[in-house]
């Protein structure tokens, strides 16, 4: 039976009052949710076909052009360039460090509750409080130089480099900074994933004589797998969509858009530049660029065999 | 029982503390009316006797005089005004905060405005920045009055979401304003809003610092020649940069108009940006950046004042807004510290950063909205608001004088008729990121000063051009 077959069935006979009766507790989120999720994304599909400023409701049609205008935006392409490098980098460093940490709290050590506590504390602070702190941390004279001075090196500024050809550090801190702040919430998904390993398989590995590191590749890394898919995903759309960290801590600069990312210049686009047509257009980009990047990690992954 | 019916049940019990909820909501809300009516009510009182006193006047004025029809017709203006009076008008008053000082300052003054119009109530909401108000316009919520930043203006005012003032402003009263101010927010030939205060550049320097490098401290450079020399001569005797100051357009700018070159056409329809001297400043100012002057960051401060509060400069080029920030957070150097104009080139000039009190083109009450910012920028408002406080410069050239001026705001005051006001048009975001990014290259990659001025032509033009 197909999906919409299924669907039409419930409302038939005694099953009808069953379904209504589903809907109408579904009824006020469902009503929300249209009102402010879907209504804005039909929405932003039809200004983004529009030449619009927002202060007015006039709207000029305009068709394409603003999806032909991307091609010739140069700081699109440098934002997306940014965007690119920041989820290359920060994705595999804050899956891998989240299996890692993972991995050590699940072992039967004393104060592991701990850790695993202080790991997820950054996952409910606010990023702005987040950004505001490394901001501070960050800066020239600011405690992470000042550690680096212990062991006899000089700390640059981070995010305001000063003048070129001295490298500028901007986006890599913040990077790193993404990279300790999201990675205890990874972690905690990872340890879900691994307390759902049976322990039987354990033991029949032991009896087997298999070394740690064999229980670990033959058993932990393959029954993970499904926990490691959700947490790349996951973390590639959180990547791709940087924009508080930026907004709180460089404003895109400090020179030549360098940390400008693609989220950040939809909002400079939509709000200083008032080109709410173009801006949503760009956000339609970035989403069939997300979208893809899934689709083509969930074949990746179903290829490997371990979407059930 | 069956469980069906234990679902039923659930239900009904949820529709019950909902209504228990919503009843609660409403008796709230209900209270909130009442209190508000009754104050109403009260109001209403004191106007009824006046309305008494005027129909006593009018029989009074019909016996004596005899009634002609032009009594009739200012006794009857006379109790539509009393009429429309007795309706309590709430203004919605918005504008970003600089602090909660400045926030008491402005609910004293909208104390001081109530006590003095009783029928109209303020409320002051404050905001971040420009995205909030630019939702509400568009959801036709917006205050009834806000600030508009000068940058911003052009966007506001030429798609009509401001009301016009001259309808309101006597032209004796618009005199009194800075000029290069009221520019700032005319449109068309219409003013959009009046400006609540300014800010310029000037240059700030430290005196014990001149003497220590040879220089006399009560002279501070007053042409191009004699900051670059003094500069370089602070950085060759103490070894510390002579000049801090910012990298961004509005602080080239002053440097274009210095040397009589010009940015943007007066129509903001075309950019200017090969003029010989344009392209002149731009090769001298981002010639000397890392050998006489150089960027906050570059000494390790988080922006100009900061760095010349920590004695990394002798010479900065910082807006009056430095001023108060050196005293509070430095006091050893603010002792030490002159202020002085913009060092001048062929000509004087300096950038001018406004905020303007504008009226929402979609308010219900433009009368009483025009009579809080007459109430605001008035000699005595700004008088309380801005020279008492110092933290800008007073918009009206009445007060520039004034004795309870600050000598240091006296100082940047003086700059107002030299002013450039910070505005570029309608495009004016995108233009300044434009003019930036070739700002940068020039500063930063070598790009020659007439390479980047070339660009920085075709970049804006082709924004202008849509």
């Amino acid at each position: 039976m197909s999906r919409y077959e299924k669907f039409k069935e419930s409302f038939k006979g005694k099953k009808l009052r069953e379904s209504l009766l589903g809907y109408a507790f579904i009824a006020l989120p469902l009503v929300i949710f249209f009102a402010f999720s879907v209504g804005p994304i039909i929405f932003s599909v039809i200004v983004s076909f529009y030449k619009w400023g927002i202060l007015t409701w006039r709207m000029d049609f305009v068709g394409l052009e603003n999806y032909m205008k991307i091609l010739d935006d140069r700081v699109f392409i440098v934002a997306l360039r940014n965007t690119l490098l920041y989820t290359i980098v920060v994705v595999p460093s804050q899956t891998l460090i989240a299996m890692g940490l993972a991995l050590l709290a699940n072992q039967k050590i004393r104060g592991a509750t701990f850790f695993k506590t202080t790991y997820f504390t950054p996952a409910v602070t606010s990023s702005v409080v987040i950004s505001l702190i490394f901001f501070w941390l960050y800066m020239k004279e600011g405690l992470i130089n000042y550690f680096l001075s212990f062991i006899g090196i000089v700390g640059p500024n981070w995010l305001f480099a000063t003048s070129p050809p001295n490298p500028n550090y901007a986006l890599l801190a913040i990077m790193m900074m993404n990279i300790w702040s999201t990675s205890g919430y990874y972690m905690v998904m990872f340890l879900a994933g691994l307390q759902s390993i049976p322990e039987v398989f354990y033991e029949a590995a032991r009896i087997d004589r298999a070394s740690r590191w064999q229980r670990f590749r033959y058993i932990t890394l393959p029954l993970l797998k499904p926990v490691t898919y959700f947490v790349v995903v996951l973390s590639v759309i959180g990547t791709m969509q940087i924009f508080d960290q930026v907004y709180v801590m460089t404003r895109g600069g400090p020179y030549y858009y360098s940390t400008t990312t693609v989220i950040y210049h939809i909002w400079n686009k939509a709000f200083r530049d008032f080109k709410m047509g173009y801006a949503s257009a760009i956000a339609w980009v970035l989403f069939a660029i997300i979208f893809v990047a899934t689709m083509v990690q969930r074949k990746l992954v179903k290829e490997a065999g371990v979407l059930y | 029982m069956s469980s069906e019916a234990t679902t039923w049940q659930k239900v009904v019990l949820v529709a019950v503390i909902i209504a228990i909820l919503i009843s609660a909501g409403s008796i709230y809300y209900a209270t909130t009316i009442m209190s508000e009516l009754s104050k109403n009510t009260e109001n209403q009182a004191t106007l009824i006797g006046t309305m008494s006193d005027l129909a006593d006047a009018t029989a009074d004025i019909a016996e004596d005089v005899g009634t002609s029809l032009e009594d009739i017709a200012l006794i009857q203006e006379r109790l539509t005004e009393l009429e429309k009076a007795t309706k309590i008008t709430v203004l919605r008053f918005s504008g970003w905060s600089a602090g909660p000082v400045e926030e008491e300052k402005y609910r004293k003054m909208f104390m001081e405005f109530m006590l003095l119009n009783p029928f109209i109530r303020v409320k002051y909401e404050t905001f971040e920045s420009h995205e909030r108000i630019l939702t509400q316009i568009a959801a036709g919520t917006a205050p009834d009055i806000f600030y508009v930043g000068s940058e911003w203006a052009p966007r506001f005012m030429s798609e009509g979401v401001l009301l016009p003032l001259d309808g309101y402003i006597t032209a004796e009263d618009k005199a009194d304003f800075v000029p290069a101010l009221l520019d700032a927010f005319t449109w068309e030939g219409k003013l959009y809003g009046l400006p609540k205060d300014f800010s310029v550049l000037g240059l700030a320097y430290n005196k014990q610092l001149f003497t220590a490098a040879g220089l006399d401290p009560d002279k501070p450079p007053t042409t191009w020649a004699e900051l670059e020399s003094y500069a370089n001569t602070i950085n060759t005797t103490l070894g510390i940069p002579g000049l801090v100051q910012g990298t961004d357009i509005p602080r080239w700018l002053p440097f274009v108009y210095q040397n009589g070159g010009e940015f943007l056409t007066a129509n903001f329809n075309e950019s200017l940006a090969t003029d010989t001297n344009t392209v002149a400043s731009l090769n001298w100012w981002a010639g000397l950046y890392g050998s006489t002057w150089f960027s906050a960051a570059d000494v390790g401060a988080g922006w100009v004042g900061e760095a010349y509060g920590m004695n990394k400069t002798a010479m900065a080029v910082t807006g009056n807004w430095a001023i108060p920030y050196i005293k509070e957070d430095f006091p050893e150097v603010w002792a030490d510290t002159g202020w002085a104009v913009m060092p001048m080139g062929t000509e004087n000039a300096t950038m001018a950063f406004t905020v303007s009190l504008s009226i929402w083109e979609g308010t219900e009450n433009p009368e009483a909205a025009w009579k809080l910012i007459d109430f605001m920028t008035s000699y005595d408002g700004q008088k309380e608001l801005v020279v008492d406080w110092g933290h800008a410069l007073p918009s009206r050239i009445s007060l520039a004088d004034h004795p309870d001026m600050w000598p240091e705001h006296a100082t940047f005051m003086q700059q107002y008729a030299d002013s450039h006001a910070f505005i570029f048009g309608i495009y004016g975001s995108e233009i300044m990121a434009a003019a930036n990014t070739e700002i940068d290259a020039a500063l930063y990659a070598g790009k020659t000063a007439a390479d980047a001025c070339a660009d920085m032509k075709t970049a804006i033009d082709a924004i202008i051009a849509g």
